[in-house]
């Protein structure tokens, strides 16, 4: 619209400009600021940071709890996603192909995790674990963080499914393929992009989550964030940053992929809004 | 006598209260090339899926050469279908998407080879073979589209509106394709459109169809020459539907008291009825022959267009007229307002009841 | 592709099965333990203990208050932000940048985004040292630990779920609608309210519950930024469970956390339907 703007309108365009520019830096900001005191060659917090150094890097990386840590949320993350694969496919099949009775509440209670206090799921599965004997182990994370991060597979396998032209799945069909070989030669290529977004935002979820790891590990198996969050309670020092910073690399790595995968800024408005799909 | 190949026997699909076809029968010939016509929402598209195993009829049977389809999913049928939108698969290359369907029946790789490049030639695409559907033209997709189709040799070919998507000039050139394609495979064509002068072009016999039922089934120039119903005929060309009464014995009037016109007519008398006549049956002003019928006119429009002149005449009851008459000097010297006859053979018109 | 009756059995009953053992049964058994007498009768005394003393209230009340807080403050920045994206940003290359900006927090533990803020606001933080630096003050302010801190941190989290909520309404708003109030003679800021504000209300309201929602059961930022100096219902939870040991009372608590947060789903879920009923 170019049409002659007053002076009004011109500054109204710029303070919307301006408030943008600003809140982007709130958003930057912690992240870099994190990243920045990494590097500091004080051995207390300091912003600016001072020098530059990679010393709290290496006393993470030779640091077994740390790195332990690490190996445990990785495995937890990559068996969760998996898992979370092998339920959200079928369940996004389902709901994106028949529309049954019930087929609404159904996944209303598969995507609710999202929304549900994620710290009473927790609890939950705490006192359920308690009960049956598996409490503070792998498992009991396992099916926590299952249960957290399926409903991001199952939304952007949804919305690929709805996305895809129907007349494809048909075609196959009429040149002879079966239901199993239509789904694996067609279908599954088609929504890859998808499946590979929500299987992103599946793994980072399960990899980032405190609420539910807190409840169901020990002082000795814990998840990166755990361990963080029992290790601020008493030091603030630039090892943290450097752990924090790892994690932050990580977080940008995920979005790079998701960007390659589907492009973010769908990827984004798809998957983080609306609580149903 | 040529076997039927595809039987259709009293099909009837309904979803909820919305029935999309209403009863149909349909015999369709080994080696012709039929066409379903019919407005949108008329069932052809609904009869051509249920042919394919697309969508499960509520009564009634299909037969394939003899065997009921009742049952048998779409990859078991001896059909093959070329989608509206071609459904060409993204991933796949060109002949790729032609060797889909001789993979899936477990060929040797030789003779998927073969029959492959065979399908790619038939159609013109031998030197595209690699490229993917979206670095190819609409018309080449449309070959490939084809190829992916014929490649399989079906017992029938249905196609969905497969020009629908090109435009005019491409449509009329596939359209020759398509026949000439017909010809040489020998194949069963079953062809879906709404585009009348399509079906008139391509198809040895149409089916043209209206709300859930085939309403007239026969070759274009008879259906054209005779239509069954006023629907049918302004449907398929354009016609003149002449609101008439029937009249005295062997007569009957134009509405609402035009003079009576030597037409028999074997229904209820005093009934109503339409008088149907091309306007290109329609002649305008010069001499009235012995075997013709007159009625007085007055020209109220006429436009040029391009060959011949179209003129729009009201009668004397005030019923429109419309008469393209060929080339003529008379018709272009008349004027608007003028008085003057039109007159077209007896057995140019037909009276349809309904 | 058509599914059959059996194939959907067959693809829903692993995640059913999981679901029911893994996530109903557990919260039913959660719901169980808020009614149980320590001799193993069922009892309301947890709800009323809950209810009742003043001490859960108040922790109830200002989890509600700072909720309401963070939502004000996400939609504030948050509304212009995605209007920002939506119609001014022109190059498909910058938006791209802003959705990365938006993402990568969402994708970083609270635990690291809280302690950024700590780096921030702290003693020795950032906002002191400039401040000291250009001598407005002499000892450092106590920034950090206090509600205030609570809100900006929350806000900080929840505000890219605002942003995206409004950017996937505004997307869709027909923009000819917009130039055609210009083309009457509105200025800018008039078509805006009359036209896109109420068209993008929708995406405000659904983004307004959600992050309240998600504020209400927030636990990370509240323990880290209180400083023990707020306390909040999650917060109490998590108490009863590592320091007083009432896994009863802290079952009551949950399912109160649960009840204000299906409240909200539950208005969520109207207003979706109600705008998809005015849609139609």
């Amino acid at each position: 619209m170019r049409v002659s703007l007053n002076l009004a309108d011109r500054l109204g365009r710029l303070s919307i400009a301006g408030i943008s520019c600003l809140v982007l830096v709130f958003l930057a900001l912690p992240l870099v600021v994190v990243v920045a005191i990494s590097f500091t060659q004080t051995a207390y917090l300091k912003f600016p940071p001072q020098g530059f150094t990679w010393h709290w890097y290496w006393k993470v990386v030779s640091d077994p709890t740390f790195v332990e840590a690490f190996v445990v949320s990785s495995q937890l993350a990559a068996a969760a996603t998996a898992t979370a694969l092998l339920l959200g496919m079928p369940a996004a099949l389902v709901f994106a192909r028949r529309n049954f009775r019930g087929a609404r509440a159904l996944s209303a209670v598969f995507l609710s995790p999202l929304v549900l206090p994620t710290i009473v799921l927790g609890v939950a599965i705490l006192q359920y674990a308690s009960a049956l004997g598996f409490a503070r182990s792998f498992w009991a994370l396992y099916v926590g963080h299952v249960v957290l991060v399926t409903p991001y597979v199952i939304r952007t396998s949804i919305a690929s499914l709805s996305g895809m032209d129907p007349a494809l799945e048909e075609a196959a069909q009429d040149l002879g393929a079966t239901r199993v070989q239509t789904f694996f030669l067609i279908t599954l290529p088609q929504i890859k992009p998808g499946v590979i977004a929500g299987a992103l935002f599946a793994f980072i979820n399960s990899w980032i989550n405190v609420e539910v790891s807190i409840f169901n590990s020990t002082a000795q198996f814990v998840t990166i964030p755990v361990k963080l969050f029992n290790y601020i309670q008493f030091n603030i020092d630039p090892t943290l940053a450097a752990v924090s910073a790892l994690t932050i690399y990580i977080a940008i790595l995920v979005v790079v992929a998701i960007d390659l995968a589907v492009g973010i800024e769908k990827a984004a408005v798809n998957t983080t809004t609306n609580a149903r799909s | 006598m040529t076997p039927d190949v595809v039987v259709v026997d009293r099909l009837i699909k309904r979803y909820g209260a919305v029935t999309a076809l209403a009863g149909v029968s349909l015999d369709i010939r080994k080696g012709e090339f039929i066409a379903l016509l019919g407005p949108s929402g008329c069932g052809k598209t609904t009869l051509l899926r249920a042919i394919a195993g697309f969508v499960e009829p509520t009564s009634g049977d299909i037969r394939i050469n003899g065997r009921s389809m009742t049952g048998v999913p779409p990859n078991q049928r001896p059909v093959n279908t070329v989608f509206q939108q071609y459904a060409l698969f993204p991933h796949m290359t060109a002949i790729e998407n032609v060797a889909f369907g001789p993979r899936r029946q477990g060929l040797a790789g030789g003779e998927i080879a073969a029959r492959v490049k065979a399908a790619l030639a038939m159609v013109g695409l031998e030197a595209l073979a690699g490229r993917y559907p979206r670095e190819l033209s609409g018309g080449q997709q449309q070959r490939v589209a084809l190829a992916r189709a014929i490649v399989n040799q079906p017992d029938v070919l249905l196609l969905d509106e497969p020009l629908g998507a090109l435009d005019l000039k491409l449509r009329k050139r596939m359209q020759l394709e398509l026949k000439r394609l017909h010809q040489q495979l020998g194949m069963t064509f079953l062809f879906v459109t709404h585009d009348q002068e399509e079906a008139l072009a391509m198809a040895d016999r149409i089916a043209v169809m209206r709300e859930g039922s085939i309403v007239q089934l026969g070759g274009g120039e008879d259906i054209y020459r005779n239509p069954a119903t006023r629907y049918v005929a302004d449907f398929i060309g354009e016609a003149n539907l002449l609101a008439c009464r029937v009249g005295a014995r062997g007569t009957i009037n134009v509405a609402p008291e035009g003079p009576a016109l030597p037409y028999q007519f074997n229904g209820n008398d005093a009934g109503e009825v339409s008088l149907m006549v091309r306007p290109q049956d329609v002649l305008v002003g010069g001499t009235v022959g012995a075997d013709e019928v007159a009625l007085a006119a007055t020209l109220k429009d006429k436009v040029f267009v391009g060959s011949t002149w179209r003129l729009f005449l009201a009668l004397a009851g005030g019923q429109e007229i419309a008469a393209e008459p060929g080339y003529s000097i008379e018709a272009g010297r008349l004027a608007i307002g003028e008085a003057t006859t039109v007159h077209w053979r007896r057995d140019a018109a037909r009276i349809l009841a309904d | 592709m058509r599914l059959t009756p059996v194939n959907t059995a067959v693809l829903l009953l692993g995640p059913i099965a999981f679901f029911v053992l893994f996530f109903v049964a557990p919260f039913a058994l959660l719901i169980g333990e808020s009614f149980a007498r320590p001799d193993g009768g069922m009892t309301l005394a947890n709800y009323v203990a809950v209810l009742t003393d003043g001490y859960y209230w108040k922790a109830l009340l200002n989890t509600l208050l700072i909720s309401f807080w963070v939502t004000v403050v996400c939609f504030v920045l948050g509304y212009p932000l995605a209007y920002f994206i939506v119609f001014h940003v022109p190059s498909a290359w910058v938006r791209r940048g802003i959705y990365v900006l938006l993402v990568t927090p969402l994708f970083t533990s609270n635990i690291v985004r809280a302690f950024g803020w700590i780096v921030i606001l702290g003693r020795r933080g950032m906002v002191n040292s400039s401040l000291i630096a250009i001598g407005l003050i002499e000892a450092p302010l106590d920034l950090l630990y206090s509600k205030t801190a609570i809100v900006i941190g929350l806000a900080y989290i929840l505000l890219p779920v605002m942003t995206l909520s409004v950017c996937s309404v505004l997307q869709t708003v027909d923009r000819s609608l917009i130039e055609a109030a210009r083309d009457l003679g509105a200025r800018p800021s008039r078509a805006f309210l009359a036209v896109t504000f109420p068209l993008s209300l929708p995406g405000v309201v659904a983004g307004s519950i959600i992050v309240f929602a998600l504020s209400v059961s927030a636990y990370v930022i509240p323990s880290i930024l209180s400083g023990g100096r707020e306390m909040v219902t999650p917060i109490l939870i998590f108490q009863q469970y590592t320091a007083t040991f009432r896994p009863d009372i802290g079952a009551a608590l949950s399912v109160v956390l649960l009840v204000v947060t299906l409240l909200l789903i539950g208005a969520y879920l109207f207003f979706l339907e109600r705008r998809l009923r005015v849609a139609v």
